[in-house]
């Protein structure tokens, strides 16, 4: 991962007290997460399991400020309050919701180690987006119905994966850009 | 090449070699035999030969059809109706070894296995192509007369070629391991053809031969309710996989169902389970025990299978639940999603297996 | 920070799109050879693709079956049969899986690439 973009922004590690400021920050910013997913889970879908994935946009944010830890732990908060919350944990909508934002996680750790110069926020909300579902797919597959209908479900919501992780990539990408332009101001 | 790009470049190849190395496909081949269809399936065979096979085991299916027909004029059919009479006759040479196979496997599994019930088969109406639908079951008094007779395969007796019963009840039907010779019989021919890699399967028991090239044959057995495969193993080579199930031959009455694996001991369709899959080295063994299992009932099945020396066993129970010896276990992979249970049965200790003491 | 994609942003677009493609090619047909239903009946032999849905009508010694296909599968929606095995069998998928009405004289065999079992065992 390279380094955050700016240099206030960077978590101190040599003082006792900041940890605690770190986890107030995972804490905040999981809230905001789930406040989105929520949302999310309140509006209809043309086609089961296609959805924006507004909640990804933070997951985005975290991982270019503050690195991929925190990220993983704004993720797994989001999936399991969310479940709490909505009262689908462990339910198969749980199980695929986790098993997504595990294959996004993971993914996004693998373009992290990316060389040279490394993602945009673009590029890390698509690759999200898409590890996102076909996390989902494969976990559908695996748990619920090996059936041929998952394939040919694969494409579109693939292609809407790829459309709603670019839209993520730009909406995290405007925030970066707004909070670097106040912070220099 | 950076090591990240080399990795990348890896995979790529990786991917599009998986996608294009596909081995080359079985021969197959299907008929009808013996009341079921009869699929063939040759690989790495030249084609000649592979033909020349298919012809073979046809010829081979359509005589022991013939010959081992229960119900119909022929070699089993005579002897049917002189085993009424109770005096000594010859029988023919086509089915002696049945008979001297049919018994040892009904010493084997104590009479829960027996071809000597041929009139109760018959009184069911299990005997017929279509023995389904909707009709109503046998009176009570019938079954009970015959169950009474206690008619047995045991009550023959053989000498050399003579053969006669003692009990006027014993007709032969050998449905319940005639599938298992047959399949026996086709391998075995197939072996001396010179066929390395074969796969029989006379309507869902099979046995194998070598493997499908670079890999084991790999058989689904499919879940006795509907709804697809249930479960997937790879079959090593000899191998036979017979399944006896409640739902290959029935009918109902009064949403009741009536199946074609009867009781000896009590003249009825067995209860307490679905099916029981039998995965051994030998074909009518396999065939013959996998019914006996079936009638061994939920409680009786493990005894049953440690005394026959049987390792791999699987038996579905009526609440759809699966349990398997922990061979038979370890080698399955469950498919049907959502996966039902499965509990691993030990089969209880015991001496070595009984099968064919003296004859 | 200005919005430049980086040439690993390109790499994943272009990554995306190529799978995107596939999938919708695999989708829509035209992924390559498709499992066949090969219908045996008294009269001769029939071949269904499984890419194809509908309903069909084949006759047999007894009368008339109906087999359907459909998501790349076939079943025997209806047979003249009295014990009505076929329908109970359910669906048909991979090369290899076999449905049939004896009594009818009706043997539905798929052929085709791949298929997960050499044979199945019931």
């Amino acid at each position: 991962m390279k380094a955050p973009a700016t240099g206030q922004a960077a978590p101190p590690r040599d003082t006792p007290l900041r940890p605690e400021r770190e986890d107030v920050r995972v804490a905040a910013l999981a809230a905001l997460a789930v406040a989105l997913h929520v949302l999310e889970a309140a509006l209809p879908s043309p086609v089961p399991g296609m959805k924006p994935g507004l909640a990804n946009v933070v997951t985005l944010l975290v991982l270019v400020r503050f690195g991929w830890r925190p990220a993983a732990w704004v993720t797994a908060l989001r999936v399991l309050v969310s479940g709490l919350v909505l009262g689908t944990f462990l339910s198969p909508t749980f199980l695929l919701s986790a098993g997504g934002a595990a294959a996004a996680l993971a993914a996004l750790a693998l373009a992290a180690r990316c060389p040279g110069r490394g993602f945009s926020p673009l590029g890390l909300g698509l690759v999200a987006a898409m590890a996102h579902m076909g996390g989902q797919l494969l976990v559908a597959w695996a748990l619920f119905v090996p059936h041929p209908a998952v394939a040919l479900l694969a494409a579109p919501l693939m292609t809407a994966a790829a459309a709603f992780g670019t839209l993520s990539g730009i909406i995290a990408w405007r925030i970066l850009a707004q909070e670097e332009a106040t912070e220099q101001a | 090449m950076s090591p990240a790009r080399r990795l990348c470049a890896l995979l790529a190849a990786a991917a599009l070699l998986a996608g294009c190395a596909r081995e080359p496909e079985a021969r197959r081949y299907s008929f009808l035999a013996m009341g079921t269809v009869v699929e063939l399936s040759l690989h790495g065979v030249p084609e000649a030969l592979a033909e020349r096979a298919h012809r073979a085991l046809e010829a081979d299916f359509a005589y022991m059809e013939a010959t081992w027909h229960a119900w119909r004029p022929g070699a089993l059919g005579r002897v049917n109706t002189l085993l009424a009479t109770g005096h000594w006759f010859s029988a023919a040479p086509s089915v002696l070894p049945l008979i001297v196979e049919g018994r040892a496997l009904a010493r084997a599994t104590g009479g829960l296995f027996d071809p000597g019930i041929g009139r109760l088969v018959a009184l069911w109406g299990f005997h017929g192509d279509d023995p389904g639908g909707e009709r109503p079951p046998p009176p009570e008094e019938e079954i009970a007369k015959l169950v009474a007779a206690r008619p047995s395969i045991l009550d023959l007796e053989v000498e050399g070629i003579r053969v006669r019963s003692r009990n006027p009840a014993v007709r032969l039907d050998f449905g319940a391991f005639a599938k298992g010779l047959a399949v026996d019989r086709a391998v075995e021919r197939l072996r001396r053809m010179g066929v390395a890699n074969a796969l029989v399967n006379a309507g869902g028991d099979l046995r194998v031969l070598g493997r499908h090239g670079e890999r084991p044959w790999r058989i689904g057995i499919r879940a006795p309710r509907g709804g697809g495969i249930l479960a997937a193993l790879e079959a090593a080579d000899g191998e036979a996989i017979f399944t006896s199930g409640d739902y290959e031959r029935y009918f109902t009455w009064r949403s009741r169902r009536y199946h074609h694996i009867l009781d000896p001991r009590t003249g009825r369709p067995a209860r307490g389970l679905v099916s029981v899959t039998v995965v051994h080295d030998d074909g009518s063994e396999a065939d013959a025990y996998a019914t006996a299992l079936f009638v061994a009932g939920p409680r009786g099945w493990a005894a049953l299978a440690a005394r026959l020396g049987l390792r791999q066993v699987l038996v579905v129970d009526e609440q759809g639940r699966l349990h398997a010896t922990p061979e038979m276990a370890r080698r399955l992979r469950i498919v049907a999603r959502p996966a039902p249970p499965l509990e691993v049965v030990e089969l209880p200790a015991t001496g070595a297996r009984n099968r064919g003491e003296g004859e | 920070m200005r919005l430049r994609p980086t040439p690993a942003d390109l790499l994943a677009f272009a990554a995306a799109a190529a799978l995107l493609a596939a999938l919708h090619l695999h989708a829509w047909g035209g992924g390559g050879p498709v499992v066949t239903a090969r219908v045996e009946t008294p009269a001769g032999t029939r071949l269904l693709p499984l890419d194809r849905p509908g309903t069909y009508r084949v006759r047999g010694a007894l009368g008339e079956s109906v087999l359907e296909v459909r998501d790349g599968a076939v079943r025997f929606v209806d047979s003249p049969c009295r014990s009505k095995i076929c329908v109970r069998s359910g669906w048909a998928r991979g090369a290899g899986e076999l449905v049939a009405c004896l009594p009818n004289g009706i043997v539905v065999t798929l052929t085709g690439p791949g298929g997960e079992y050499d044979a199945i065992n019931f």
